[in-house]
C-alpha cells in the first residue's frame, strides 16, 4: 500500500532524563524526512530511581513541555503520532496515575514500553542507520544499548541472537544509586565500576566467548560520547569510538565532577551528569570482547517509531525482516529451555496451516497469526522445570521473558495460549487468564484451539503428520491428513482435543485422511 | 519441625543446581553462601539454637537460592522459588521440605509472603531467622570474592561481628547494612563488619 503524497507523523519519546519528539514526513517512496527534532530535560527518572515514584514537580514540568509538543503537532497538522514511555515512568509506583495526569492535560496517550520492545524500535531504526549490520550478525556482533534505567546486552553469532539480558545499571540510575557514595570515598570510578561488576558478572562468559568480533552502543548519551571524542579529535569517524579515542576520554573524565564535566565539555547538566557513568559502561562491556572499538550509529527510539509507522504503511521487506527477528527470539528461548525442536517446528508449521485455512471462520490477522506462531515454538518449554503440569510451567516461563517487539500484554497472550495447549481449557478459576482483558480472552481461546489441534496431530514427537487441508462443510470443518503413517494415537488424541476449537470457532473438526 | 528427622544430604540437591547453574564461579558462589550460612548458625547457636535439620534446610536453600536466575535474572529469588517446588529433578523431596526450601530462598531478596499458607506461628518464626541469615551470607558474597575475606562471626550482647581481612567495598558495606536489617531486629543485634586493625584494637 503506497501514500499518494507525503504525510506528517510524529514520535514522542516520555524518556528518563529528557522528553524528545521527533516530527517527519512520510515520502510516497516510503522516506522518512525529519523537520523537526525537540528535546526538553526531565527529572522523571531522576525521581523514579532515588525515590520509587515521581514527584508532583517533574509530573508538572513533564505536563508543560509535552503540552507543548502537542500544540506543535497541531501547527504541523500531524496525521498519526505514537507517544512512549520508557524505564522512568514504567518503573515508577505512580506510573498508573502520571500516564492518567499526562492524557487528562496534554490529550496524549503514552504507551509504556518494556525493554524488548525499546530493542526492537532501536533495531528498526539501527538497519537504516547501519546497513551492514545482518553481515555483522553474521560475523558475530555484541549489541550493547546503555539507556538510563539499564544495559541490554545482545551477541549475535552465524547470524542467529545466541543471548540477551537485561540489567539494571544505566548511567541515570548508577548514577542516582550511587550518589550517597560518592562524598564518601576518593575514587567514585572505582565504586561505579564495582557496581557494574557485581551486576554483570553473569553475562562476562557470555561475552568473553570468542566470535565477537563487532560491538555496536546504543542510546543517546553514546551521541555525546561520539561528539565529545570528535572535538577532541580523538576520533575521525563521528559514528566509531575505537578503544584509545574511549581511553583518552575515560582517563579526561575520569576524576572530574559533574559540574567540571558539563563546564568544561559545555554539557547540560543532565547530560554532565551521567557521561561518567556511561564512558564506564561502555568501557567495561567493550574490554570484555576482542572488538577494536564501538560503532556508534546515529539512532533512537523516537525514530525507530517513525520507521515502523513506514514499514507497516508500507509492508516494506524489513517489517518481513523485523517479524523474523522475533521468531527467532522465540527460537532463541525454545532452545535454552531444551525444547525438541523438531516438534516444536512441526506444530508451528501445522498450527499455521490451521490458521492460514480458516482465515474466513475466526477473523483474526497477522498479528494473531505471530502470537500462534511464537506459542507453538514455545509450547513445551514448560518440560524443562517438569514434564507434569509442564503446560503451566511453559505459561511462567514465558510470561517472565522479554519477546522482542512484544508488549507486556502480547507476552501474556502468548503465554496464556501455551498454557492452554493441552488439555484444561481456560478457565476464570485461573488467575492468568482472568487477568486479560475480556477481548485477549476470546483471543488466547481461539489460538489455544487451534494450536491444541495441532499439538496433538504430533503427539507422538515424530512428525507423522505431512500436512493438513481444511475444508468446510455445513458445520464441519474437514481436515484431511497427509500421512503414510499409522497414526491411531493422533487420531484418538485429536478427538479428545477437539471440542474447544468447536467451542469457539463454531465448525466441528473431522478427521479425514488423505486418499 | 519433626517431619525432617535428620539433616540432608547437600549432594542430592546438586543435580538441580547444575541444571540451573552452569557457570563455575556461579556455583562457588552457592558454595560461599553456604559456608558463611553455616558459619553464622554456629556463631548464633547460644542465643537462637538451630536443630540439625534446620541447618540442613538452611543449606540447601544457600545452594539453591539463585537457580531461577535461568529463567530471568530481574525476579530470579521468586524464579528459584518456583523452580524449587516444582522442578522434576527434586520430586524425591517431600512436599513439605520443598515449601520450606522455596521460602528460604525465594525470601532472599524480598519479604516472602508467609501469611499466603496459613505457616503456624512457630514455623514463621524459624523461616524468619532463616531468610534473616541467608540474606546476610548472600550480601557478604555480592561481588563472589568478598566471601573470601570473611574469617570468622563474633558474637557480643550488643552486637555481631564479621571479621575480615581486608575492607569491603564500599558498596557492599552500604548493601550489607540494608540486608542485615532483619537479621537486626530478629537477633537483636546489628551485625558489625570489623577490619583487622579495629580487631586488634578491641
Amino acid at each position: 500500500m503506497k501514500a499518494q503524497k507525503n504525510e506528517i507523523v510524529a514520535s514522542i519519546d516520555v524518556g528518563t532524563n529528557f522528553l524528545r519528539m521527533l516530527v517527519a514526513e512520510i515520502t510516497p517512496e516510503a522516506q522518512l524526512l525529519a523537520l523537526e527534532d525537540l528535546f526538553q530535560p526531565t527529572q522523571i527518572g531522576r525521581d523514579t530511581f532515588s525515590h520509587g515514584r515521581i514527584g508532583a514537580a517533574s509530573l508538572n514540568q513533564a505536563c508543560d513541555v509535552l503540552r507543548g509538543f502537542s500544540q506543535i503537532m497541531k501547527d504541523y497538522r500531524v496525521r498519526h503520532h505514537r507517544a512512549v514511555a520508557t524505564s522512568g515512568i514504567r518503573e515508577s509506583d505512580n506510573r498508573e496515575h502520571v500516564l492518567d495526569l499526562i492524557r487528562l492535560r496534554t490529550g496524549l496517550s503514552v504507551a509504556v514500553l518494556n525493554h524488548a520492545q525499546e530493542r526492537f524500535y532501536h533495531y528498526k531504526s539501527l538497519r537504516n542507520a547501519l546497513p551492514d549490520v545482518l553481515g555483522m550478525r553474521q560475523e558475530g556482533l555484541m549489541i550493547m544499548h546503555i539507556g538510563m534505567g539499564g544495559v541490554e546486552v545482545s551477541i549475535y553469532t552465524g547470524g542467529s541472537l545466541r543471548f540477551t539480558q537485561y540489567v539494571m545499571i544505566g548511567s541515570l540510575r548508577l548514577r542516582e544509586i550511587l550518589a550517597e557514595l560518592e562524598s564518601q570515598t576518593l575514587d567514585f570510578p572505582k565504586i561505579i565500576e564495582q557496581f557494574i561488576e557485581s551486576k554483570s558478572y553473569l553475562l562476562e562468559s557470555e561475552i568473553r566467548q570468542p566470535g565477537v568480533r563487532n560491538v555496536i552502543g546504543l542510546g543517546s548519551e553514546l551521541a555525546v560520547v561520539a561528539s565529545l571524542c570528535r572535538n577532541r579529535k580523538w576520533t575521525l569517524d563521528p559514528h566509531y569510538l575505537s578503544r584509545s579515542a574511549l581511553a583518552e576520554l575515560h582517563r579526561d573524565v575520569r576524576h572530574k565532577t559533574s559540574e567540571q564535566i558539563q563546564r568544561d565539555f559545555s554539557l547540560h547538566r543532565n547530560e554532565a551528569e551521567i557521561l561518567l557513568p556511561t564512558v564506564i559502561t561502555l568501557c567495561h562491556f567493550l574490554n570484555l570482547t576482542n572488538a577494536d572499538g564501538v560503532h556508534v550509529p546515529s539512532v533512537s527510539l523516537r525514530q525507530g517509531l517513525l520507521e515502523d509507522m513506514v514499514d507497516d504503511r508500507f509492508l516494506t521487506q524489513r517489517r518481513q525482516d523485523f517479524l523474523q527477528d522475533i521468531v527467532t527470539s522465540a527460537c532463541y528461548f525454545a532452545k535454552k529451555f531444551g525444547s525438541d525442536r523438531a516438534h516444536a517446528a512441526h506444530v508451528e508449521k501445522l498450527a499455521l496451516s490451521i490458521f492460514d485455512q480458516s482465515t474466513r471462520l475466526h477473523g483474526m490477522g497477522e498479528r494473531e497469526r505471530l502470537f500462534l506462531q511464537v506459542a507453538a515454538i514455545l509450547h513445551d518449554i514448560g518440560k524443562h522445570i517438569n514434564i507434569n503440569h509442564h503446560d503451566q510451567h511453559s505459561y511462567t516461563i514465558i510470561n517472565s521473558q522479554d519477546i522482542m517487539g512484544f508488549s507486556d500484554r502480547e507476552v501474556a497472550v502468548v503465554a496464556n495460549v501455551a498454557r492452554y495447549h493441552s488439555e484444561e481449557s481456560p478457565s476464570s478459576s485461573h488467575g492468568n487468564y482472568r487477568q486479560l482483558a475480556d477481548g485477549d480472552k476470546v483471543l488466547v481461546t481461539k489460538l489455544a484451539a487451534m494450536l491444541r489441534l495441532a499439538d496433538a496431530l504430533d503427539i507422538t514427537h515424530r512428525q507423522l503428520v505431512e500436512s493438513v487441508d481444511l475444508a468446510v462443510s455445513g458445520r464441519e470443518l474437514h481436515i484431511r491428513l497427509a500421512t503414510q503413517a499409522d497414526i491411531l494415537l493422533e487420531e484418538w488424541n485429536f478427538l479428545n482435543r477437539c471440542q474447544l476449537f468447536e467451542e469457539v470457532i463454531g465448525y466441528r473438526p473431522i478427521l479425514k485422511r488423505k486418499r | 519441625m519433626s517431619f525432617w528427622q535428620q539433616e540432608p544430604d547437600l549432594a542430592r540437591f546438586r543435580p538441580i543446581l547444575e541444571k540451573y547453574v552452569t557457570e563455575p564461579r556461579e556455583q562457588a558462589h552457592a558454595v560461599s553462601v553456604i559456608r558463611l550460612c553455616r558459619a553464622l548458625t554456629d556463631t548464633l547457636a547460644g542465643i537462637h539454637p538451630f536443630r540439625p535439620e534446620e541447618r540442613g534446610l538452611l543449606e540447601a536453600a544457600a545452594l539453591l537460592h539463585d537457580i531461577g536466575h535461568f529463567v530471568d535474572a530481574q525476579n530470579h529469588d521468586r524464579h528459584s522459588q518456583y523452580l524449587i517446588l516444582h522442578d522434576q529433578t527434586l520430586a524425591w523431596a517431600p512436599a513439605q521440605h520443598r515449601r520450606w526450601l522455596a521460602l528460604i530462598a525465594g525470601g532472599h531478596r524480598r519479604r516472602p509472603d508467609l501469611a499466603e499458607d496459613g505457616w503456624p506461628d512457630g514455623h514463621k518464626r524459624q523461616l524468619q531467622s532463616l531468610i534473616a541469615i541467608l540474606r546476610v551470607a548472600d550480601a557478604l558474597d555480592y561481588t563472589r570474592e568478598a566471601a573470601a575475606t570473611v574469617v570468622d562471626f563474633g558474637l557480643f550482647p550488643d552486637r555481631c561481628e564479621v571479621r575480615l581481612t581486608a575492607a569491603l567495598p564500599v558498596e557492599l558495606e552500604q548493601r550489607l547494612a540494608q540486608r542485615s536489617r532483619r537479621f537486626r531486629k530478629i537477633f537483636n543485634r546489628p551485625l558489625v563488619p570489623v577490619y583487622p586493625a579495629e580487631s586488634e584494637e578491641r
